[in-house]
């Protein structure tokens, strides 16, 4: 089984280097093929994997396997070694399976780019560092993953690089995850201060002997690199930056790889945040606040593939909601029916924004669904999950998180609650403002040019494209039955023993309770949406210029996270470099003898140009003489 | 009966001075590398006699190392030679003291 584990991990890496190797020999389809390919051999390694490990007793699904030491210094030492039990298998299912259909995805969605095996290889790359992440077993292998995910982000979001915009959101996502990483970094330095070692096991062991303060530190920087990975408030505003790559990397970041990373590390680190309940209560603040801020300002947004990266901004918010309360299993539930409708509703929009050539502007759109039937359809389930409807696969696993909250019933459990449900009203509501202002209502004048003349060439879509949209609809419509409240229990029996201190985990009653009121709640706000969005009359409109006007203008600026930080960093740093270049250097330093320095080496330079004549015997002499001298002196001083 | 350890480092030492010599007094390449590959056989007598005093074989691991080092300096030196042979330049060391062209 660890030989397996051991495979899906090189795999990837293997075809970026077969892909890097081959190049232009291999033709585009060729590249696609084999990148797909490799992934599919990856998630059938690590589906029987999974399997193998399922057939084990309970106390035997933890598999800690160590290849080879890595870094050893005295009692100190590294190992690459893998850490494969419940939580690493639904990783390593999400990300090759999910990135699978991506990757199939991207076959037809990059046909004619003349850089498409550049994409195909960067991708594999992705997948490598996200099963790197999950898969170590101590922190620095960790942190290794971490930092390739954030590399093969930057490359892949910045990957037009004839786009100026894309190449600043490339940096800009870049430089946030630089100030996750630090945060990451920091707080294995505390850990390892405080408890010699970097291993995950001695760490767990362990964590009982620090105190709550230490515990706290250190848990509280480990957030602030999950919260940067995971786009999270504060450190979020990269996320609907990187909507300028390619939109099979959008729908790779936000289901498979990248922003899950930081639930997983929460999940993972469970022993460890047991003994910092300030921490857990601060993850649930936040993602409460942000899961409400982001599920608005999606309501605003124009651009189709930025209102469902708001929407996964808050998805992400539900989930860290879910470890903040302890229902581990909730928040990772939520990650693994995230990634199906997720991903099925990024290569959906990528499937209109084909349709359109490119048009990602939903107010050039509407009308499609007389078009575009069979993405209609998928949208749809894609929607329904989204939006939390009983019985689609978002409703249970978000609301096995919110009933968390009703069950732990402290005052973070009713903020998370109450929140919760909040947000899931703004997510039908901008869910289906999407789908009722790109498959209702009047076509635009833009899409009634060019989508019939799309559809006559080619169909909705290339098959490659069209299939993994199929399959991700089955699982997002139905991956939510592992886990029907008081039925089937598979999810929170497979994932009970990743915390040795338990979780929580709500009543049968309190489940259906919230699954009731979930649902209608989502209801409601499809019929808002409905109501605003659908009919003939500008509702919307009236109140976007009327009585919502300053909330409308502020979501539309995404609450000025932006300005802030402009404000904060980049204005001051922009002020000090002006000062120094106009005071500083232009006046100040005219008037210091600062040629000096330039003369005085260059008079250096030539004192030694005698020696330096390049006559090799010289060079040896005076080589000879000076190990001479130094043997001498050693004899003469007698030692 | 083997001889003691003085005579070795002896041998050695004249070896050494002579590659010093060779080394510093010649002019030509090819003799300079040979004067180089004799006062490397010289440390790497003196590694090995060490060796056998003390009893260890770390001595002679380092003898090993070095003879293979010194097969890889010599195959650059060569071909540096037989390069600047087929350009026709002159074999002298005092001559050749640009590095440019």
């Amino acid at each position: 089984m660890s030989e397996l584990v051991w495979i899906t991990l090189a795999l990837p890496l293997i075809g970026v280097a077969l892909l890097a190797i081959l190049g232009t020999k291999l033709p585009e389809r060729g590249a696609g093929l084999l990148a797909s390919l490799i992934m599919l051999a990856a998630f059938a390694c690590a589906a029987i994997a999974t399997i193998m490990l399922a057939l084990r007793p309970t106390e035997e699904r933890q598999v800690v396997e160590l290849a080879w030491t890595w870094l050893s210094a005295g009692d100190f030492s590294v190992g690459l070694d893998f850490w494969f039990d419940q939580l690493t298998a639904v990783m390593l299912l999400v990300i090759t399976g999910v990135g699978f259909l991506i990757h199939v995805y991207s076959i037809g969605y990059m046909k004619g780019d003349p850089q498409a095996r550049r994409f195909m290889a960067y991708m594999n790359l992705f997948i490598f560092s996200m099963l790197l992440l999950v898969l170590s077993a101590n922190f620095v292998l960790l942190l290794v993953g971490w930092g390739l995910v954030g590399l093969s982000s930057y490359l892949l979001i910045g990957f037009w690089h004839h786009k100026p915009k894309a190449i600043k959101a490339a940096k800009k996502a870049f430089i946030m995850n630089a100030v996750g990483d630090v945060g990451l970094v920091l707080g294995i330095f505390v850990l390892f201060v405080n408890l010699n070692t970097v291993s995950y096991s001695g760490v767990f062991a362990a964590a009982g002997e620090l105190s709550e303060t230490q515990a706290s530190i250190a848990g509280l920087l480990l957030l602030v690199g999950a919260l940067a990975k995971s786009a999270q408030l504060p450190l979020h505003t990269w996320l609907p930056d990187a909507m300028e790559g390619p939109t099979p990397i959008s729908a790779l970041i936000h289901a498979a790889t990248m922003v899950t990373a930081g639930v997983y590390l929460i999940a993972r680190m469970n022993p460890l945040y047991f003994y910092a309940p300030k921490v857990l209560a601060l993850i649930v603040i936040i993602g409460v606040v942000g899961l409400l801020m982001s599920g608005a300002i999606a309501i605003v947004q124009t651009d189709i593939k930025r209102i469902i990266a708001f929407s996964t901004m808050s998805q992400i918010a539900y989930m860290f909601v879910g470890v903040g309360l302890s229902a581990y299993w909730a928040g990772i539930f939520h990650l693994f029916t995230h990634a199906f409708f997720k991903a099925l509703l990024f290569l959906g929009a990528g499937l209109v924004i084909h349709a359109l050539h490119g048009e990602q502007d939903i107010r050039n759109m509407g009308g499609l669904r007389k078009q575009l039937p069979k993405i209609y359809f998928c949208m749809i389930i894609g929607a329904l999950a989204l939006s939390g409807i009983f019985p689609f696969s978002g409703g249970f696993s978000k609301d096995a998180i919110l009933a968390a909250g009703l069950h732990v019933g402290t005052t973070i459990g009713w903020i998370a609650y109450i929140g919760g449900l909040l947000g899931a009203l703004l997510t039908g509501i901008y869910t289906f403002r999407l789908i009722f202002k790109v498959f209702h209502g009047r076509p635009s004048p833009y899409a009634e040019k060019v989508v019939p003349d799309a559809v006559k060439h080619h169909g909705e879509g290339p098959s490659s494209m069209l299939w993994p949209v199929y399959i991700l609809s089955i699982g997002a419509a139905f991956a939510g039955l592992l886990q029907i409240p008081g039925v089937t229990h598979v999810v929170t029996s497979w994932l009970e023993p990743i915390a040795p201190n338990g979780m929580v985990e709500a009543t049968v009653g309190q489940d259906w309770l919230t699954t009731l009121i979930g649902s209608v709640i989502g209801l409601v706000g499809i019929a808002i949406a409905y109501h605003l969005y659908a009919r003939e009359s500008d509702a919307a409109e009236t109140i976007r210029l009327g009585r919502g006007r300053l909330i409308a203008v502020a979501l539309e600026h995404r609450c000025y996270w932006d300005e802030l930080y402009a404000w904060m960093f980049e204005r001051p740093a922009q002020w000090g470099a002006a000062f120094l270049n106009r005071d500083v250097d232009r006046t100040a330093f005219r008037w210091l003898p600062l040629d000096g320095v330039g003369t005085f080496t260059a008079f250096l330079g030539r004192s030694f140009v005698v020696i330096e004549n390049g006559v090799v015997r010289m060079y040896a002499l005076v080589f000879a003489l000076g190990i001479g001298a130094i043997l001498l002196y050693l004899l003469v001083r007698g030692t | 009966m083997t001889p003691a350890l003085p005579l070795y480092l002896a041998v050695s030492g004249i070896l050494f001075a002579i590659g010093l010599a060779g080394v510093l007094l010649r002019r030509s390449p090819l003799t300079i590398l040979l004067s180089l590959e004799i006062m490397l056989n010289s440390v790497n007598l003196t590694l090995v006699a060490f060796s056998r005093q003390v009893g260890g074989s770390d001595g002679q691991v380092f003898a090993l190392v070095v003879i293979g080092i010194a097969a890889a300096e010599v195959v650059i030196g060569l071909g540096l030679v037989i390069a600047m042979t087929r350009r026709q330049m002159v074999l002298d060391t005092d001559e050749l003291r640009t590095l440019s062209g």
